[in-house]
Formats: C-alpha cells, sequence, structure tokens
C-alpha cells in the first residue's frame, strides 16, 4: 500500500545508512496489511452491534406465538421432571450428579422422539429466526461464532452424536450461540441451553449433560 | 527467527545488529506507537509491581486446563513469582479443563499443578470456555457459587469489583443480570473477566464480534476500566478500545499456539512463542500490570491509571523498588484468606 510518510525517512536513510538500511526503515507492508484489517473489522463491528439491535426487535406473529406456548410447555414440563430428578438424587459430587441425572431422565423419557418438544409447528419459526442472523451480507461474526468451538470443526474437540437423550460427552466442546441468535430465540430457562452441532440446533440440559432434542440442519450453510 | 517480525525482536535492537547508527535506531516504528521493550540486566526476571501496602493482587491465567507438561511447568513458574509476588486471588478466564473432568482428572489438571497456589489460601475464580463442562460452576475449587456467571468483590477491597462472564451463552437473563449488576455497584474498578475475547489479532479465532456487540455497550456506559479474556493461545494487551476500556487477550497458561497473531494496530503488545500468566495490582487509581512467561520472563508490563473518569496507560514498567519482595514471601502455607462477597448470577 501507498505509504507517503515512508517516502521522507526513506530518503533521509539512504543518505545515511546503507541501501541495506533504507530498506529496514521503510517496511511498511505487514503494518499496513494489518492497519486494512483492523478497518476491516471495525466496519464490520458496527455492522454487527446494528443487527444485535435489530434482532432483539425481531418478533414471532401470532400463529408464532401459539406454537411457542406449546413449545414452551414442553420445556417446562421436562424442566419438573429434571428437578424432580436433582431433589431424588441429593447432595453428591459434581461429576457424580451429572451421571446419576442423565440416567435417571433417559430412562424416565425413553420414549421420546426427535419433534417432541421441538415440536413440528415451531421448528419454521426456530429455522426462520436463526437463518435471519445467520445468512446474508452481515452474518459473517455471527457464523464465525457458531463454527468457534463447533464440535464439528474444532481441533481439540470429540465429536457429538445427535439423538434425544444422547450424552454431550466428556471434552466436546461447544460452539458460542451468537448473542443476535439468543436475542431471538424463545427465552428458556437455565440450566437449559441452545447449542449448535455443526448445523443441527440440539436443546442441551447443560445439567445433566443430555441431548432433550434438536432440530437438524436448523443453520444455513456455515463459513469455514 | 525473523529479526524484523513484529515485536518478538525490537527494531532499535534489529537496528543495532545490523551495525547501524544510533541515529538509525532512534526511527519510530512505522504506524506503531510503542517504544522497544526494556531488556532488563537480570533478564526481566524481576517482580515490577509496587507491592504497595493494602493494595490488591491478583493474577490471571487462562486455557490452562490440559495436565501436560507445558501446563506444569507454567504452574510451577507462577508458584515462584507467588512467593515473591503473593497474589490473593486468581482469575480464571476459561478452557480450565480440557478433556475429561472426573475428579482425577480435575485433579490432574488442576489441583496437582496448582496444590501450592491451593494450599496458600490463593483463592480461584472461574469463569466457563468453550472447552469447559458448564457444570464447573459447581466445584468448590472454582469458588463460582454454582453460578455460571456472578460477580465477586476480594477481600480487603472495597474499591474493586470482578465479574464473571460466561461468553459461550450470552442471552438475555445474563444481560439483564450484568447491566444491573453494573448499574448498582460503587466500585471505582469493574473488572470483567470471560472466554472469547471481545478485541484480538489471532488468526485462528480473533475478536468475537458478537460478543463484542452484546458487552461493549455495557461496559462502556458503566465505566469498566479493564477487561481479561482468553480463548486465543497467546498474550495480547490491546490499545484502548472504546470507553478507554484497555483489553488483555491471556490465553495461554498452558495451550500455546505459536505465531498465531496476525499484523495489527490495535495491539499494543504481543507475545506468542511460549506460555505465560499476568500479574497485577491495584492501589487507589492505578492498576500495574505484568506478564510472566514459562521461564520466568517479563513480556511486558505497565500500570492503567484512572484519572477523571477517563483512563491512562504507562508500559512499560521500571523495575520495583528492590525492598519488599523477600520480607511478603509465603514460603509456608499462609492463614486461609477471607472468603469474598459474592453476588450470584446463574
Amino acid at each position: 500500500m501507498y505509504d507517503p510518510n515512508a517516502i521522507p525517512r526513506r530518503g533521509l536513510a539512504r543518505l545515511l545508512m546503507s541501501p541495506f538500511a533504507a530498506l529496514y526503515v521503510s517496511m511498511p507492508a505487514a503494518l499496513s496489511e494489518g492497519a486494512e484489517l483492523d478497518a476491516q473489522e471495525k466496519d464490520q463491528a458496527e455492522k454487527v452491534a446494528k443487527k444485535l439491535e435489530k434482532a432483539k426487535m425481531s418478533h414471532a406473529d401470532k400463529e408464532e406465538q401459539s406454537a411457542v406456548r406449546h413449545y414452551i410447555k414442553e420445556v417446562n414440563e421436562y424442566l419438573a421432571l429434571q428437578r424432580k430428578e436433582l431433589a431424588r438424587i441429593g447432595s453428591l459430587e459434581p461429576s457424580a450428579v451429572q451421571k446419576a441425572l442423565a440416567a435417571a431422565i433417559t430412562a424416565k423419557r425413553a420414549k421420546v422422539r426427535q419433534g417432541d418438544v421441538f415440536l413440528p409447528e415451531v421448528q419454521p419459526l426456530f429455522k426462520r429466526l436463526i437463518a435471519e442472523q445467520l445468512k446474508g451480507p452481515d452474518s459473517k461474526a455471527a457464523q464465525k461464532a457458531v463454527v468457534e468451538g463447533n464440535p464439528g470443526v474444532d481441533e481439540d474437540s470429540v465429536p457429538v452424536v445427535v439423538r434425544v437423550n444422547g450424552a454431550y460427552p466428556q471434552g466436546a466442546a461447544r460452539s458460542t450461540v451468537p448473542a443476535s441468535v439468543l436475542a431471538t430465540l424463545p427465552e428458556i430457562p437455565d440450566p437449559l441451553q441452545y447449542l449448535f452441532v455443526v448445523r443441527t440446533l440440539i436443546l442441551l440440559d447443560s445439567r445433566a449433560q443430555i441431548i432433550v432434542d434438536y432440530i437438524p440442519a436448523a443453520a444455513p450453510e456455515l463459513i469455514q | 527467527m525473523n529479526p524484523l517480525k513484529d515485536e518478538k525482536i525490537s527494531r532499535r535492537r534489529a537496528a543495532l545488529w545490523l551495525g547501524l547508527s544510533p541515529l538509525l535506531a532512534a526511527v519510530p516504528r512505522v504506524g506503531g506507537d510503542q517504544k522497544p521493550a526494556v531488556d532488563t540486566p537480570d533478564g526481566g526476571k524481576r517482580i515490577k509491581l509496587p507491592m504497595k501496602a493494602g493494595s490488591l493482587r491478583f493474577a490471571v491465567m487462562g486455557d490452562t486446563g490440559r495436565g501436560d507438561r507445558g501446563q506444569y511447568e507454567m504452574a510451577a513458574q507462577m508458584v515462584k513469582v507467588w512467593k515473591e509476588y503473593p497474589f490473593e486471588t486468581m482469575i480464571m478466564v476459561g478452557d480450565n479443563i480440557y478433556g475429561g473432568d472426573s475428579p482425577s482428572e480435575m485433579t490432574r489438571k488442576f489441583e496437582t499443578p496448582y496444590k501450592p497456589l491451593i494450599d496458600g489460601g490463593v483463592k480461584f475464580q472461574a469463569s466457563i470456555g468453550n472447552h469447559d463442562n458448564p457444570n464447573q460452576r459447581f466445584y468448590k475449587l472454582f469458588n463460582m457459587g454454582t453460578n455460571r456467571f456472578y460477580t465477586f468483590r476480594p477481600p480487603k477491597s472495597q474499591n474493586i469489583r470482578f465479574f464473571a462472564i460466561d461468553s459461550n451463552y450470552i442471552d438475555k437473563e445474563q444481560l439483564d443480570w450484568l447491566e444491573r449488576e453494573l448499574a448498582s455497584s460503587t466500585s471505582d474498578w469493574k473488572i470483567p473477566f470471560f472466554h472469547h475475547p471481545l478485541y484480538s489479532s489471532g488468526a485462528t479465532h480473533g475478536s468475537s464480534l458478537e460478543t463484542r456487540a452484546a458487552l461493549e455497550p455495557l461496559f462502556v456506559k458503566h465505566n469498566v476500566s479493564a477487561v481479561f479474556a482468553g480463548h486465543d493461545h497467546f498474550y495480547q494487551r490491546i490499545k484502548p478500545q472504546k470507553g478507554g476500556i484497555v483489553h488483555w487477550v491471556s490465553g495461554a497458561g498452558g495451550s500455546l499456539r505459536k505465531g498465531d497473531i496476525r499484523a495489527s494496530d490495535m495491539s499494543a503488545k504481543n507475545f506468542d512463542t511460549d506460555y505465560h500468566f499476568m500479574i497485577c495490582e491495584i492501589a487507589g487509581d492505578e492498576m500495574f500490570f505484568q506478564a510472566i512467561s514459562r521461564t520466568g520472563t517479563t513480556v511486558d508490563s505497565g500500570v492503567i491509571r484512572r484519572q477523571g473518569g477517563a483512563t491512562t496507560i504507562s508500559a512499560p514498567l521500571p523495575l520495583a523498588s528492590a525492598s519488599p519482595v523477600a520480607s511478603a514471601s509465603p514460603a509456608s502455607p499462609r492463614p486461609p484468606v477471607a472468603v469474598p462477597s459474592l453476588t450470584p448470577g446463574h
């Protein structure tokens, strides 16, 4: 990149020093590249901030709101079961609680299938809300967040097999769920969390470390 | 090694190596605002923090828990430093335990390498990274009070409050909590720490722009002065950003990604050739900091000053006066420090 400030220094150096020295003091290349990347990042950050504000205004239509209510009812039923089992297990060392809780819940939910919590009528809404944040020219940062730490990508992660009642295994990394995505999806109470495994959205019980339900291909194609 | 690359070797020294005159050596670095690192006669191994009476002394480590040789060697260096500079609190910026976290793994990846610090009463305060099981919040030695995000005020420090944030999952509940806690805090020093850096020049990860968009407005609004993060496996101090906030990436306490820092004008100091951790000291309106490598070399140091709501930074620090270092040594285990006041999140 052209750097007019380098010219006087270059000239001075040529006068005083060897050509080799002039080459040394007039090397702006790496820094120019850095400045360019910084400018790109700043520009992108401003777009992401605007996108987040817009995401907070996102809302479901009347029909979708009805689907969300049914979904939240399923979520609450799951939580009631979880709390009951947790109370029964009592006070143990954290990893022992996790193991006992997972065993108890999966036994009680043995007949549950994909779509029993993420009801079929609510899945299109989830896909729409996620796509709004992960598609389009200003979605690069959100896509990057989903890819980072995603067990399908992260070099330090073990793979995750997605199935209802399946364990989120020890050593599996967690993708960042972008704040803009979380701002739009229906709120769920702790310890339930949304998480991406590759492009699948899972509903994770982070206490029992089990997959409560999932929506396949909930996210659009992501950059890597 | 390329002597001109980044700040691994200063341009001034490189110029002198090339046999050039001091005049050339004094030509400022193109595009940079930083003075070259100052070599100390002792190889930079001395504590540079002032160790003022009544100050808060804490340390920062990130991306530690692999249970391998690198983590253990870095931990041994932390213990050496602690014997000279007895910090009371260690904040952990996530990826505390990679892989399994059974009791035996917790022993191997945490309790054994940091045993002298734990036995000596250092209080570890963890935040959760993307490689951590969220159930670490129930692990007593991480002092999270069973919450995935929380705030605490260290003992004897009326004026300082830390905010441990779960940057994996910044939902509305957490944002509302953070806004509430930052707004109600009367502390002069508000210091958030979490895993994903808002600013980073890492080629592998880099700045977390979504996280920045969610958190930075709150930090600026509520006069945060300093932010610690990890995730990228190197050391980087960022020039003051919005609100004059100084950001650090300290993600090489047990993981290292050599040569991962890309050129950037927002960086004030880089170190990506070895592991490191940080020690800090807050005294009144000043926060002193020092980053120390696995071999005990000081890789960065400086001081942040709060002046009428604004923040200024000076670096590097001169050597501290030699006085109180030896006398403060906790060679024998110290009595446990008081439990910090903890305000739960979830």
